[in-house]
């Protein structure tokens, strides 16, 4: 019998639009003419197991664990400890939470979550309530615990001592 | 409504039940998410956003070196996609390839794509630094090698204005895209023909009734003569340039030809002063400023009646009238002006014929002068090719503004650069830091700064490159809310 691997597969696409000058009213925003089609692209990451710990991995049992992004200036946390991941999905949960590695869910907070290499120095996106990002690598080299979370302003500011964003995540790697 | 990029990821872990794939039961779940992304434009470079035209512009992933994916330093949404082809050229794939292509932030690896994949990084505040994005190609298990082929990459890069915040349109009275398309096509200098060789240009359909200002400034005034002393006859000012090293200038100083037409005023107002070095060389003795409608000095002037709108005009300045070369003469009423003082005149042809606006220094004495001023030439048919170009309206000290624009320099044997900064108009130029920029380049700039005083004044961008070998294209300005 066959044997096939352990895989997270993964899509990510984008849709230009942009909004037509009319003289009268306002109308929807269309395709964008510069590019012209929507962008996008699908594969697959490679997971030997999906045994890490909760505060590694970001879920387990089927359930997620949270990550609390702090606010503050220099106050960015490693998003996991996985130092050879595969495969790494960050998302603003759209919530906020009030202690690391929980499972529960505070209240809504539209505050924004940044995510950063390099101690904060290199910035990769700052999310809003919802959005994900997605990263990969099936030689597992990504080193998570230098891709950093922390809660910010929507205008990217450090403000400190404010709602901390409870952050969805899943690290897993392609190694025993 | 705003221009917006929609996106979404969408991830499925799965694990290996025999021959079948589940859903991990660790995770239990399908992981996804939608969001979206704002772009100012997508109007620029086709090696900067990646798509022009309904099209992609490949970027070469090189394999014995990492590749930035473009210089946009405050992008707000960013899409990168491995190909599965080898690179061809920007507009054609080439065979299919296996290889991986690497991706780094810094020198952090963050994603290894195989074929079709792709990876979207966001901020809708701009924070993204594009020149810090890299891309390389690699083996399938991820190591380096100089011995691939290199992968075509596939991407779409736009910018959200500058790199906080939204934008209001701060140019009411420009344009409600504020932005214009000036001409690219700039050629050598033209001896004797005040090395100015700049092809003309149009103006998009429904820019007709704008006002465009283009400013000519020479940053190094003390250089210019006083590198050349003693010299003598007329000279004009080169301007913009660095011309210490240059002994026998006759340029005239605006950047590119005017249609003029019999019967249409052309507005024509500059900043300027003379400073003096010497004893001997003033404006009550035999240096003073010309103002010309022709890129050579008399036997192509073009005729037509000048009139002194606004500023400094000596009552007598009929008497500086030459009428065999149609300027008209600015009047200074000091020696050595302490601070540049504001001209306007309106020149009115009386003959249709290209030509050119230019101020020049007549030093018929042989006694060294400097000169320091910029040029504003308003209200007339003119682009490309121009070393500075600035938006005008009320500045408001505390706020931030951003500028956008595609600089390109073809000249490599100097370290080119790029500056931004304002201008009120009187409290004269205050740049900002420069964009250092290579040679042979054509890149998209977005930058921020913060006005330092109030008042009615300029967002600048200039270069140190010869003005017929600058170029400024889609320059945007946005006041930050």
């Amino acid at each position: 019998m066959a044997t096939i691997d352990n895989t997270v597969q993964y899509a990510v696409s984008c849709t230009p639009t942009e909004a037509p000058d009319v003289e009268h009213g306002t109308v929807s925003n269309i395709l964008a003419t510069e590019v012209g089609k929507s962008l996008g692209g699908s594969g697959t990451a490679l997971a030997e197991e999906y045994n890490g710990t909760a505060a590694v991995q970001g879920y387990l049992d089927a359930a997620a664990n949270y990550r609390m992004a702090p606010d503050g200036a220099g106050e960015e946390v490693a998003i996991s400890s996985e130092s050879a991941a595969s495969f790494v999905f960050i998302k603003h949960s759209g919530y906020a939470i009030t202690s690391d590695n929980a499972s529960t869910l505070g209240d809504a907070c539209a505050r924004s979550l940044k995510v950063t290499t390099n101690a904060g120095a290199i910035i990769l996106s700052i999310l809003d309530a919802g959005e994900a990002i997605i990263l990969k690598d099936d030689n597992g080299t990504i080193d998570t615990s230098g891709i950093e979370v922390e809660t910010v302003d929507n205008d990217g500011t450090e403000t400190g001592s404010l709602a901390h964003i409870a952050v969805e995540y899943l690290v897993v790697n392609n190694t025993d | 409504m705003t221009n917006a990029i929609k996106y979404r990821v969408f991830a499925v872990p799965n694990e290996a039940v025999g021959a079948k794939n589940i859903l991990a039961s660790e995770v239990g779940t399908k992981l996804g998410s939608q969001g979206t992304g704002y772009a100012l434009t997508y109007t620029g470079l086709a090696s900067e956003i990646g798509q022009q035209d309904g099209s992609p512009n490949y970027l070469e992933a090189s394999d014995s070196a990492n590749t930035a994916i473009c210089s946009n330093t405050i992008t707000s949404f960013l899409y990168i996609r491995n190909t599965g082809n080898v690179f061809s050229s920007a507009q054609k794939l080439g065979v299919n390839s296996e290889y991986y292509l690497k991706i780094l932030a810094g020198s952090s690896v963050i994603s290894i794509l195989r074929p079709n994949e792709a990876i979207i990084l966001k901020d809708d505040n701009s924070n993204i630094d594009c020149s810090g994005i890299y891309v390389r190609t690699v083996d399938t298990d991820g190591t380096e090698s100089s011995s691939l082929s290199h992968l075509a990459v596939e991407y779409f890069v736009v910018s959200n204005g500058t790199s906080l915040g939204d934008f209001e349109d701060g140019l009411d009275d420009w344009t409600n895209d504020t932005f214009v398309n000036f001409a690219v096509n700039n050629t050598e200098p033209i001896a004797g023909k005040g090395d100015l060789g700049v092809d003309n240009i149009y103006l998009e359909t429904g820019f007709e009734d704008k006002v465009l200002h283009f400013i000519v400034y020479q940053p190094n005034p003390l250089s210019i003569l006083e590198a050349t002393p003693g010299i003598s006859g007329t000279y004009a000012l080169e301007a913009g340039l660095p011309l210490g090293s240059k002994s026998s200038i006759r340029s005239a100083v605006l950047p590119t030809a005017i249609k003029f037409e019999s019967g249409v005023p052309i507005k024509f107002s500059f900043w300027g002063r003379l400073k003096f070095s010497a004893s001997g060389c003033n404006y009550g003795g035999s240096a003073w400023l010309q103002v010309y409608n022709s890129y050579t000095n008399a036997t192509e002037a073009i005729k037509g009646d000048w009139t002194a709108v606004s500023g400094r005009v000596a009552s007598n300045y009929d008497a500086y009238i030459n009428p065999s070369v149609y300027a008209i003469t600015p009047d200074f009423d000091s020696d050595n002006e302490a601070s540049n003082q504001y001209f306007e005149f309106v020149f009115t042809p009386s003959e249709t014929k290209d030509g050119y606006l230019f101020i020049r220094i007549n030093n018929a004495s042989g006694v060294a002068c400097s000169w320091a001023t910029s040029l504003i030439v308003d209200n007339i048919l003119i682009g490309g090719g121009v070393k500075y170009c600035y938006r005008e309206y009320e500045l408001t000290s505390g706020k931030t503004y951003g500028i956008q624009f595609i600089g390109k320099v073809d000249d490599s044997t100097e370290p080119y650069e790029f500056w931004i900064g304002q201008a009120n108009k009187s409290a004269g130029f205050n740049f900002g830091a420069n964009i250092s920029v290579a040679a042979e380049t054509a890149t998209q700039y977005n930058r921020e700064f913060t006005c330092n005083s109030t008042g009615t004044g300029y967002l600048w961008i200039k270069s140190n490159v010869e003005i017929s070998k600058g170029n400024f294209d889609n320059f945007i300005i946005k006041e930050r809310v």
